[in-house]
């Protein structure tokens, strides 16, 4: 601290030394006109102001006399030769005051514990951007903005830790600081060595800040202290010949380049306090690691995790019935209802971040289509380019999964059937080269995946008559646009003129959809003949938790995904038609929707046969509305989902049981087994 | 009557302990504008006027240099005493900021003693 103000001068007085350098250079360069030295005179004025700051009393005299003199002669250039040459002796002779007594920062200030806080928070925030301003940088090493960010992150660090009397923060950051500037002048190209040191110098910084959040004082000294490793490996990054600020050598001359400054420097020196060693084990991967897209995680076993999930739900179950206990419910004391609000916060963090390490991003998924697409597109003589958007959107790890042969699927499907040939594309004046789509974006609480391309479209007629020729439906039946598209997920369809080896392998879009339902979701399909075609799948966030729709019939509780719910209503008899033997219907504006009574379905007693005293749930089923007869609707409730075991797994209409808040057990319907076993009865 | 100031720097520790300085340096103080760039101090300055600027030059958005330029072409501000703020290694930049127009700079840390000293005719 105290040999700061001299540091001070030394860089100071370098910068006025070169500026009066300049200027008399310039001056045996110049024009003899006014005009260029009044611009002269202008910036001696400025080193006068500067030289008075600093305390550089006869500098600042030498200069203040040059500027009054040069104006009032008659050879302006020829005072201002003269004068600056006697500026530039009065340098070299070094004649200088110390300036500003150098007492150190107020103690009232470097103690105060407020402002250690807001250094904590502010040097914490600073430190977690740096990582990944780095990761921009190496993958794009062109792009100056993060050099910028980094730089200005241990600027404001080295400027808190200096009023604060952090000495040891406030060096390293300067180091790291000056090597960031050059960086950002374009005088030193950050290598991964050299972000190695960064990382590994905001690591120090990090350790610091933890020192102090944990009400250790700077004061101190301690290992935290030991700082010159690191700062050597700083100063070994920079480019040996031209430093440039002179200052950081006059204490630590930088080693010379051939020594000991052979790059990648070193990792720094392992001085972990004990509480600290985890963050030393965290960091030590990052400044060994090699290529690209490093990021610190942790291996574990999906079972592992799936476990933890479960517990988690289980947890959250039980925290519900505890907070809804009657003897709690009574409780009037406020102690115990905030600390049981807390204990559900809590309870609904942990839960949201156990469902969050489900989650995985579905870019890779799209990767996998891509290379498909080149590899068929090539095999069939199509030109056709994969377009992806929404890659970092977060799916469930097992809809992932599971879902990646089916969406393989459609796209081979897509550019088998949908991408016409580049001569059929330019006969129809379209671009040669198709192009697919796949999108994935959140809506609603649901994943949307669309797969579009820009093919011939789906042909209605044709498809119709394929459905009649094979039976699927009969001669007469009249379907709406949409149900026409539907056909093609039907078992034993297939548009192609020709069974390619690609499309057709046996797996038709019926498989497809039978996926996509396992998974809870649903699969619409939206076509413009000569336009394109689009295959939009929903599914759920995740498999782990569904949101449902408690019912009751008799005594008991279903719980039916409430993504499938479009409304409730309160049937009246009138309604309600017999269809044939055994199908009913019921009449919604307009529309005859086929009913189920789910207590005929699962042959239970219902509280009332009649059906205006239940209700009517129209539910969304495969593209179809339907309606579902239950005696009672209680309300809205997140539920976890459970296996029934492998005894009940084959249970039509059955997706699995919850336990809900009050401890009973639900069974989780599954529309489509409802409605679909119905049909084939 | 106090001394209105605007304080300029992207770290809002630095920007209380710039005020904590001052107080201990006894300036008297109206009142205390911060702004965390320049763009927002000629924000704050469109409809109001100070006696005294303190900016960082290192900002993100706008730089104290900037600042200092757009300050300086505003015929309400032009007179308004800059002082930059600078630190270790930051001389380069200070010199282009008294070419621009500011009346003096401190580097960071400094103590109450050493902006008094700064302010003592400034002010």
């Amino acid at each position: 601290m105290g040999q700061m103000p001299d540091k001070h001068d030394a860089g100071m007085g370098q910068i006025l030394r070169q500026r009066v350098d300049a200027l008399a250079m310039r001056l045996v360069l110049a024009n003899d006109d006014a005009g260029t030295a009044e611009s002269m005179v202008q910036e001696v004025d400025a080193l006068h102001r500067v030289a008075k700051m600093e305390g550089l009393r006869e500098l600042a005299a030498l200069a203040a006399e040059l500027v009054a003199k040069a104006r009032s002669s008659g050879a302006p250039l020829e005072t201002l030769s003269e004068g600056l040459l006697r500026m530039q002796k009065a340098l070299a002779e070094g004649d200088r005051r110390p300036s500003a007594s150098g007492t150190p920062a107020a103690q009232s200030i470097a103690n105060d514990p407020e402002l250690i806080a807001d250094f904590v928070l502010e040097a914490r925030e600073h430190l977690d951007t740096i990582e990944g301003h780095l990761l921009a940088l190496d993958k794009n090493p062109e792009d100056l903005e993060p050099v910028h960010a980094v730089f200005r992150s241990f600027h404001t660090i080295k400027g808190l830790a200096g009023f604060l009397n952090l000495d040891p923060v406030k060096d390293v950051a300067h180091e790291v600081e000056t090597l960031l500037d050059l960086a950002r002048e374009g005088k030193l190209k950050l290598t991964p060595g050299i972000n190695d040191v960064i990382l590994a110098s905001t690591d120090y910084l990090m350790r610091w800040v933890k020192h102090l959040e944990s009400g250790g004082i700077a004061g101190a000294p301690g290992p935290l202290w030991e700082n010159q490793t690191l700062i050597k490996q700083i100063l070994a990054c920079m480019p040996g010949n031209e430093p440039a600020e002179p200052a950081p050598a006059a204490e630590a001359p930088a080693p010379p380049k051939t020594a000991e400054s052979a790059p990648p420097p070193q990792p720094p020196p392992s001085t972990p306090l004990p509480a600290e060693i985890s963050q030393q084990a965290k960091s030590e991967p990052a400044i060994a690691k090699s290529g690209p897209g490093r990021s610190v995680s942790v291996k574990v076993d999906t079972e592992k995790l799936d476990y933890l999930v479960d517990m988690v739900g289980e947890m959250v179950i039980a925290q519900s019935m505890v907070s809804c206990d009657p003897d709690l419910q009574a409780n009037t004391r406020p102690r115990l209802a905030r600390n049981l609000n807390q204990l559900g916060r809590i309870t609904n963090e942990v839960q949201r971040v156990a469902m969050s390490m489900r989650m995985v991003e579905i870019g890779p998924l799209f990767q996998k289509n891509a290379r498909l697409v080149r590899d068929l597109a090539r095999k069939f003589g199509k030109q056709v380019v994969l377009e992806t958007e929404g890659e970092n959107v977060q799916v469930d790890r097992q809809i992932v999964e599971e879902l990646s042969d089916a969406l393989m699927h459609m796209v081979r499907n897509s550019l088998d059937h949908g991408v016409e040939s580049p001569a059929e594309r330019a006969a129809a004046g379209k671009d040669s080269t198709a192009k697919i789509m796949l999108r994935a974006r959140h809506d609603s609480g649901q994943i949307v995946i669309q797969i579009s391309d820009d093919g011939r479209g789906l042909n209605h007629d044709k498809i119709l008559a394929r459905a009649r020729r094979n039976g699927i439906i009969g001669p007469t039946a009249t379907l709406s646009e949409s149900e026409v598209l539907n056909l093609i997920f039907q078992p034993g369809f297939s548009t192609a003129e020709v069974l390619s080896d690609i499309s057709g392998r046996g797996v038709g879009l019926d498989v497809v959809r039978k996926q996509i339902q396992k998974l809870r979701g649903s699969v619409d399909i939206r076509s413009v003949q000569g336009k394109g075609s689009t295959f939009s799948l929903k599914l759920p966030l995740t498999l782990a938790i569904i949101d449902g729709l408690l019912v009751t019939l008799g005594g008991d509780r279903f719980i039916i995904p409430i993504f499938a719910v479009r409304e409730l209503l309160q049937p009246k008899p009138e309604m309600i038609t017999q269809v044939d033997a055994c199908a009913e219907a019921v009449m919604v504006r307009d529309h005859l929707l086929p009913l189920v009574r789910l207590h005929e379905r699962f042959a239970m007693e219902p509280r009332s046969r009649k059906p205006e005293d239940g209700v009517l749930v129209v539910s969304d089923v495969g593209g179809k509305d339907v309606a579902l007869l239950v005696d009672e609707v209680i309300g809205k409730q997140e539920v976890v989902i459970k296996g029934l075991g492998p005894t009940f797994r084959e249970v039509a209409g059955i997706a699995g049981g919850a336990i809900l808040g009050d401890g009973h057990v639900g069974l989780i319907l599954d529309m489509q087994g409802v409605f679909g076993a119905r049909r084939e009865e | 009557m106090g001394l209105d100031v605007l304080i300029v720097d992207d770290s809002a520790a630095i920007r209380k302990i710039l005020q904590r300085v001052l107080v201990q340096a006894d300036v008297q103080l109206g009142s205390v504008l911060e702004a965390s760039d320049g763009k927002e101090a000629l924000d704050k300055l469109k409809d109001t006027k100070v006696n005294l600027i303190l900016s960082d030059i290192n900002m993100p958005n706008m730089d104290g240099l900037e600042f200092l330029t757009h300050l300086k072409a505003i015929p309400e501000h032009k007179d308004v005493p800059v002082v930059m703020i600078t630190t270790e290694g930051g001389q380069a930049k200070v010199m282009e900021a008294v070419n621009l127009g500011a009346v003096g700079y401190v580097r960071k840390p400094f103590t109450a003693d050493q902006i008094k000293e700064k302010l003592v005719g400034i002010i």
